[in-house]
């Protein structure tokens, strides 16, 4: 009964502690700039209470009646103590100073220094801008993407490219968001260069374990890229010429304290010597691409605030009028924060997005134009609500997908070639929770509802198995042709052994709805997109991850070793001989199979110090089961690399000379090579055997980079910065061919492969003011 | 202008030269030997050629395979194909259009057979020859030659689903070879061929256009999507064959119709 007694009492005044309980929240921003700060920490002294601020900068701290010393602080930022008095909901907005000897050196990411063992999310990378500009890479031109694929379970699709794969997924699996607007191509110049400008970007979050249940759409993994927001006080900028190209940068404010802009613009200028070509038909060729990132930011009041932001780029490339190609994405977002009360946010968007192609030929011969591309609508809302152990956060989207899949005219034929347009619409709601459990426990559980609904006006066909139309369905303008929902559970747990440990774990589940048709590993102006028909249905993936995580020297260093098991179903390849190329009936060729990918992953990472810098590994294998590839059999898709390393050093010398090194090495590709061969209409023809059963050889290569700060005063900074990729002029192969020994015996052969990067130096002058 | 080109190209193979490099550890697996049937029927005669598959780096001979039992059958009428040479089996006869042919062949203890369908022709519609506009282009290099545009036009039957291999030749030695549906251009008149070469007088060009039926059409496009893939497309298939029994290879029966043209 006593026992009973003290319970209850104990629930009472739990309950009374709760219904006592106020909060103190506010925003902290920079004091110079004004810009917001994400990620840092506010927490009260002597207490084991304290929280992070989130993406818009804001932090809220439940806390009892009392007076209490609150602590601010930011990597690279003084910190900032204050006392505070809680005898309401009290609202604090702070502003922290950069503490300006060091803010050059900040090379960790703008999150709290224990974010790593704290957060549950397993399986996220972060990235932060300084991070990627001091990566040496190809031309050194900065990159968001080529940086992440030195991170441990993402690959590159290609030397010297811009696509990646993560844990086995696809490069068309990964959903690329830049201020939310979905990017369908992320690269320029068929895969060499990302779309993403350094100067116009503050971090970008990599999500391949966990994904919160707000996130949707592709199986595989979400890069979150937030665009940099200008500065409320002051005008700045910032800029640079490079080997490839140049770049420059202007933010300030609109209205001083409340409002902001930010241009950045980008452009290569192979082209431009080509102006000072005599010959005419070298003067008049075009090759370049541009890109023009905004972001205009208004603060109405407390409660309310809205951006609009977006990104220009387009590729062209013109030979007389001859031959041309063009292509780019357009994307905009316009947001609108509000805060309700002091525990609830609401962040409503409208975002748009395009990417198309075009490619031309202007000859008497043979006179061609191709077109394709795809349009997104996207409405959405998010809700966040505090309490004092959840956060709870629902929402939901409609999105509206044009397909434009191709349209051809010839001098060849006498009518054009034109692929049905198709339109589909995709609304899911979600709901998410991230709780907390006796400061030991975090767990974060989530349902994410998604539909996808094709609409007319289409024909739906039915094939037989000679590929042949054997029924067809017509569906009017705006019926509906198909509807798949799908449910969408994520779980992640995060539990905190002690104060530097912990062990986290994630089960993922995603859906797909959109399906890129690619005739190679790179980029290609043919490649389009699909929406999911009676026939291709939507592709499904589940995974689960386990990793241990635990920091050393205080939070000096981070380490991680995560394992991870994935299947996706309903993925796509095509039947031997289809033609992808502008077919009306492509999905007569499709085959539907599935994919499983499992690995452990190795990551320590030096956060602090002169020298900073990562080892990652990856141990994994990806293979694909297709009814009609292999005899059925498995088999290693062409990325399945077994081992990939991935060695990062920065290292600061003085306050003006720093160097970084990167060192990669992977496992060879799995490819298709003959393993005999005959003659048919007195041709060699290859006789291959198991699909993927041979490796290229072993892939390594170092980069070294060195910048030097020339001068640096409050008004004006000017850095150089030079990098020299594939230092020891490694000979990777990226394609093997065979070829006769010698003329004599055409028959006898030999490998030869192709190195497309040797050794490449490059410099460029970048300034700030 | 002609010593900027020289330089360009030299440049072009300096660069070329130190990103190409054979790899003298390599090595490929040898399958054990498959047999391969390459048996064709034309208007006038059919030829079967008989033979296995051999190393792809370091092979042997061709091994061809002698003293099979060939025939060929249609209708009511088997014909027995009588061996040449090694591996050759021919036997001439007028074989007649719009026809499936049946192809038997014994080897040992092994049967491989296969069917196929000789379409009608379908005759190729004109032939365009003229100055390219490249020529002036042309004459940077070479101011003595002319460059010349040679497109050959076909009218597709309407509504029937036609398979075309065309064929050119120039001077007698084959310049290319391909196969096309009329997905695209049905019962459209089409440029099927389109050649720019260098032509002196007295150089003679033929092309030809034969009918085929699906499972040859089939077969020559993946044998292109099989000898272009270099690698860096989607990794590459073996031929879809039509036979029968294991063997790799084709049966295909066609009819021809060809046009000429002889620079003067």
């Amino acid at each position: 009964m006593k026992k009973t007694f003290t319970s209850f009492m104990f629930l009472v005044l739990s309950l009374m502690a709760i219904a006592q309980q106020f909060a103190l929240s506010g925003v902290v921003k920079d004091s110079k700039t004004g810009e917001v700060l994400v990620g840092a920490s506010v927490s009260v002294v002597g207490t084991d209470i304290g929280t992070f601020t989130d993406t818009k900068g804001a932090y809220y701290i439940p806390l009892k009646k009392g007076i209490y010393k609150v602590e601010y602080s930011y990597l690279g930022y003084e910190d900032l103590q204050t006392d505070v008095q809680i005898n309401d909901n009290v609202k604090k907005n702070v502003r922290l100073s950069s503490s300006a000897i060091k803010i050059e050196n900040v090379v960790v990411t703008a999150q709290a220094q224990d974010y790593n063992i704290s957060s549950t999310q397993v399986g996220v990378q972060t990235l932060s801008i300084q991070e990627i500009k001091m990566v040496p890479v190809l031309f050194g031109e900065n990159d968001v993407l080529k940086t992440l694929q030195l991170m441990p379970g993402v690959k590159s699709a290609g030397e010297g490219g811009s696509g990646y794969y993560v844990r086995g997924g696809g490069s068309d699996q990964n959903l690329i968001l830049l201020d939310d607007a979905p990017v369908f191509n992320a690269s320029h110049m068929m895969g060499m260069f990302s779309v993403f400008n350094g100067d116009a970007i503050k971090d970008a979050k990599l999500y391949k374990g966990s994904m919160s249940a707000e996130y949707g759409g592709r199986l595989s993994s979400v890069l979150d890229v937030t665009m940099q927001e200008g500065s409320k006080e002051s005008i700045h900028g910032q800029g640079g010429i490079g080997t490839i190209s140049s770049r420059f940068e202007i933010d300030g404010p609109i209205q001083k304290g409340k409002s902001s802009f930010l241009i950045a613009g980008r452009r290569t200028y192979a082209d431009i010597f080509l102006k000072m070509a005599k010959d005419e038909s070298l003067r008049t060729t075009k090759l370049h691409f541009f890109d023009v990132n905004y972001k205009f930011v208004d603060v109405i009041d407390e409660k309310n605030r809205i951006s609009l932001s977006g990104y220009i780029g387009r590729d062209v490339f013109k030979f007389k009028d001859m031959f041309g190609l063009e292509g780019g994405n357009i994307t905009s977002t316009f947001s609108w924060v509000n805060l309700p009360s002091e525990k609830a946010k609401v962040t409503s968007s409208l975002v748009f997005s395009r990417f198309d192609t075009e490619t031309s030929l202007g000859m008497s011969i043979l006179d061609a134009c191709l077109t394709s591309g795809i349009t997104d609508f996207n409405w959405k809302e998010d809700c966040e609500y505090r309490l004092s152990n959840n956060t709870i956060q629902f929402g939901g989207n409609v999105m509206m997908h044009r397909f434009a899949p191709g349209h051809l005219t010839t001098s060849m034929l006498e009518q054009p070639i034109d692929l049905d347009k198709r339109t589909a619409l995709e609304a899911n709601v979600y709901v998410n929770n991230s709780q907390t459990i006796k400061d030991i426990v975090k767990i974060e559980y989530g349902l994410r509802f998604s539909n996808f609904i094709g609409l007319g006006a289409t024909t739906n066909y039915e094939y037989n198995e000679e590929h042949e139309i054997v029924d067809s369905t017509v569906f009017k303008r705006g019926e509906i042709v198909n509807y798949y929902p799908n449910l969408e559970p994520r779980l992640s747990m995060n539990i905190r052994i002690d104060e530097t440990s912990s062990i986290k774990s994630a089960f993922t589940r995603t859906s797909q709805f959109v399906h890129l048709i690619q005739s190679s590993t790179v980029s290609m102006p043919t490649d389009y997109w699909m929406p999911s028909s009676n026939k291709t249905k939507p592709q499904t993936c589940s995974q689960l991850s386990i990793g241990y995580f635990r920091n050393f020297n205080e939070n000096m260093y981070e380490t991680s070793a995560e394992v991870y098991y994935k299947q996706m179903q309903n993925q796509i390849d095509y039947e031997n001989g289809a033609n992808l190329f502008l077919n009306a009936n492509l999905e007569a060729y499709l085959l539907y199979g599935h994919s499983r990918s499992y690995g452990l992953e190795l990551f320590v990472k030096k956060n602090l110090g002169d020298l900073t810098g990562w080892i990652s590994y990856s141990l994994s294998k990806t293979e694909k089961q297709f009814q009609g590839i292999n005899s059925g059999k498995w088999y290693p898709v062409r990325y399945d690399r077994t081992h990939d390393f991935s060695f990062v050093l920065m290292y600061d010398f003085t306050e003006r000379w720093k160097a970084s090194a990167t060192w990669v090495y992977s496992t060879g590709d799995a490819v298709t090579y003959p393993s005999g061969k005959y003659i048919i209409d007195g041709s060699t023809v290859s006789y291959y055997t198991d699909r993927n059963d041979y490796r290229m050889p072993a892939y390594h290569r170092l980069d070294l980079g060195v910048t030097y700060l020339a001068s640096k005063s409050e008004r004006f900074e000017s850095l150089w910065s030079l990098s020299v990729y594939n230092v020891y002029n490694r000979k990777n192969a990226y394609m093997i061919y065979f070829e006769p020994v010698d003329d004599e015996n055409p028959d006898v052969l030999q490998a030869v492969k192709v190195t497309i990067f040797p050794i490449i130096p490059s410099i460029s002058w970048n300034f700030k003011f | 202008m002609k010593g900027k080109l020289h330089i360009i190209i030299a440049l072009l193979i300096t660069v070329c030269s130190s990103c190409v490099e054979v790899m003298d550890d390599f090595e490929l697996n040898t399958a054990a030997p498959r047999i391969v049937v390459e048996a064709t029927i034309s208007q006038e005669k059919a030829t079967v050629i008989l033979s296995k598959t051999t190393s792809y780096l370091n092979p042997s001979n061709v091994p061809y395979i002698s003293d099979a039992k060939v025939t060929v059958a249609f209708n009511d009428t088997i014909l027995t194909l009588k061996e040449d040479s090694t591996g050759f089996y021919s036997i001439k006869y007028s074989f007649p259009m719009e026809t499936k042919y049946h192809l038997a062949v014994t080897i040992g203890d092994t049967f491989i057979s296969g069917e196929t369908y000789m379409p009608k022709t379908v005759k190729w519609d004109s032939v365009v020859v003229r100055l390219s506009e490249f020529s002036e282009m042309y004459h940077q290099i070479d101011s003595t030659a002319d460059l010349y545009d040679v497109l050959v036009y076909v009218t597709d039957p309407k509504n029937e689903q036609n398979y075309y291999r065309v064929e050119t030749y120039e001077n007698d030695t084959m310049k290319s070879s391909s196969v096309t549906d009329d997905g695209y251009f049905d019962g459209q008149n089409v440029q099927l061929v389109t050649m720019l070469g260098v032509y002196e007088v007295g150089d003679k060009l033929m092309m030809y256009l034969k009918s085929i039926d699906k499972p040859a059409y089939e077969f020559y496009n993946t044998l292109a999507l099989s000898n272009s893939s270099t690698g860096m497309f989607s990794a590459p298939d073996n031929p879809k064959s039509n036979l029968v029994g294991g063997a790799l290879g084709r049966f295909y029966a066609y009819s021809v119709d060809s046009i000429g043209v002889v620079f003067e």
